[in-house]
């Protein structure tokens, strides 16, 4: 099946042609960075405004990488959610008048199944069950994945997600938005052992995360200590190195808790180099194989999504396609949508 | 010639079809079910034209100025029938439509057509009809469309208040400050009117017929409010 993804749940239009049999044939990502950074972060408004912009010649672009034409396309596969309610409106009714228009089945993917999913693009893909620490600048979770499709969350963060600290920490260092790759990029330099930051929430049980209190501490010692370039360096490495261990030590937990010997890291802030680098010495050694999205597929993009959609509809799971059916009435977006509320695959499916 | 036309600018939701010389149209006052009604509507009417999508020769869409998400919404879907079928797109304002509906229903030949825009201003635009002779007369803007303070509202310079008719939602929330537009002596004021799909097509008909129809990734939403958040520069001199 040749699945056309699109991505619009935030501030980056990501399409991509997905085969069933072949893997990944074409992708393209317009990012709205540029944007947004005259306003310090993302607008919603301004996010939809550009998508809307974004979606026909992009869809284009991709069709034509992939040497296919719109109506060699099995299905369509869209961002329902969760996300900005308006930039998933833009890739929805998009993606549903092209499949009504073309006669295809569509779906509505969930944005953090096809982060979660976006290791399987690699060649030594993920196996499952497996535990999946999921972290961006919106998502701080750590989720049990039994199967593909059947998610348990095992804890998330209680304030800011952690790409969401790096940002704001970023910001205070006078590094440009958005700040979370600049920020790791000055701890190059930096000295991670120079200043004392807390771990916090790993001196208790569970699975939730605090990165509210840390970012804090960072902009605290920041205001009272840094003079020098080097200072700054060394509270970016600190201040990173408290990030990854705290994450490192609940994903160890729930790792060991679950009794699984495979973990996936995926979203925005799993490009970090650090983290890598952290997490393949520790995991290496405990016998436990970690994957990641290749670097480009760890923010947001469209591929995962024509995977995740892909598989759900090879599954034959779809937008109900009878559009008298009151059902089909309520297959729109979900702006807030837990992960373990997903229609499960037909088991003999995956 | 078969058309097809949406309109999801502002409360009602609406779909219209044009085919062998009849329209026909669904037509619902739904407040944010748009992007749920629109598509079934469509289906709808597709089913009893017995049309299939292959078939149409332009999609007109209602490009705004209204809800924000509702012109993305038609924006969007236009976008998205146009690329798969390969034929173009019409955008059509929403303000000429609320104006063309008056004149379709009622004969009156002014129409000052006002969309509430929130954040206490409208969404405002002045219409006549110069030509009723070819009987498919279609309604003109005077001056430009604009989003302004109810206060600012005014006819059309050198006009006679007796001839105009103001009509739309904007009508309705900002009656009172609307006073002295009423006290100047309009001939009348129809509230709850919106834009229809119907009106949307009667409009951008002409101009798809004379060519002025444009390729699916040209079609675009028409805000009228263009800012909508303060840059950082901004926010930093206003704190100062």
């Amino acid at each position: 099946m040749q699945i056309l993804g699109l991505e619009t749940s935030c501030d980056e239009t990501g399409i991509a042609v997905f085969d069933t049999e072949k893997g990944l044939t074409a992708h393209a990502v317009y990012s709205q960075i540029d944007l947004h950074a005259l306003y310090g972060g993302v607008v919603p408004e301004l996010a939809s405004r550009d998508h809307v912009r974004r979606l026909v010649p992009l869809v284009r672009k991709t069709l034509s990488d992939a040497s296919i034409e719109l109506g060699e396309l099995d299905g369509l596969a869209y961002t329902a959610g969760p996300g900005l309610a308006g930039a998933l409106m833009t890739g929805s009714v998009f993606a549903r008048s092209v499949g009504w228009a073309l006669g295809l089945p569509t779906v509505g993917v969930h944005h953090l199944e096809g982060h979660l999913l976006a290791p399987l693009l690699e060649p030594d893909p993920p196996i499952f069950p497996c535990v999946c620490l999921l972290v961006s600048g919106g998502h701080t979770m750590l989720i049990h994945v039994e199967a593909i499709g059947v998610y348990r969350l095992l804890g998330e963060s209680i304030d800011d997600a952690a790409g969401e600290a790096f940002d704001k920490t970023a910001k205070m260092l006078g590094l440009p938005y958005p700040g979370g790759p600049h920020l790791a990029k000055l701890a190059e330099g930096g000295d991670a052992e120079r200043f004392s930051l807390p771990r916090p929430m790993t001196d208790r049980p569970g699975f939730d995360f605090s990165f509210s209190g840390l970012k804090t501490a960072a902009i605290t010692t920041l205001k009272k200590e840094v003079v020098s370039e080097q200072d700054r360096a060394d509270i970016a490495a600190s201040f990173q190195a408290a990030v990854v261990d705290t994450l490192l030590i609940k994903s160890q937990r729930a790792v060991e808790a679950e009794g699984v010997s495979q973990l996936v890291v995926s979203g925005g802030v799993s490009a970090n180099r650090s983290l890598r680098d952290r997490f393949r010495d520790v995991f290496d050694q405990a016998g436990v194989q970690v994957a990641y999205p290749r670097l480009e597929f760890c923010t947001d993009n469209g591929a995962m999504i024509a995977l995740a959609g892909g598989i759900r509809l090879q599954a034959g799971l779809r937008d109900p396609s009878d559009l008298t059916d009151p059902e089909a009435l309520s297959a729109s977006i979900r702006p807030r949508w837990p992960l373990d509320t997903l229609p499960l695959l037909p088991v003999n499916a995956s | 010639m078969n058309l097809l036309s949406v309109d999801t600018s502002t409360e009602a939701c609406s779909a219209a079809l044009l085919s062998g010389g009849d329209i026909i149209e669904r037509y619902e006052v739904a407040p944010q079910q748009h992007a749920k009604l629109v598509l079934p509507m469509i289906d709808r009417l597709m089913s009893e034209a017995e049309l299939v999508p292959a078939q149409l020769d332009a999609v007109i869409f209602g490009r705004g100025p209204g809800s924000f998400t509702g012109v993305r919404i038609a924006t969007a879907l236009a976008q998205g029938i146009a690329m798969s079928v390969d034929c173009p797109v019409v955008g059509v304002s929403s303000l000429t439509a609320i104006a063309q509906g008056i004149y379709r229903t009622t004969q009156q030949r002014h129409c000052l057509a006002l969309i509430d825009a929130r954040m206490n201003q409208v969404y405002k635009g002045a219409y006549t009809v110069a030509d009723e002779s070819t009987g498919e007369s279609v309604m003109q803007l005077v001056g430009e469309e604009a989003v302004l303070d109810p206060q600012q509202v005014r006819l059309p310079t050198g006009t006679t208040a007796a001839h105009w008719i103001a009509a739309g939602s904007g009508f309705q929330a900002y009656h009172d400050v609307l006073s002295d537009l009423i006290e100047e002596g309009l001939s009348g004021h129809a509230e709850t009117v919106y834009p229809s799909a119907r009106d949307i097509l009667l409009i951008g008909k002409p101009d798809f017929e004379s060519g002025l129809g444009v390729d699916a990734a040209l079609a675009k939403p028409v805000y009228l409010r263009d800012n909508v958040a303060l840059t950082e520069a901004q926010r930093n001199a206003r704190n100062a």
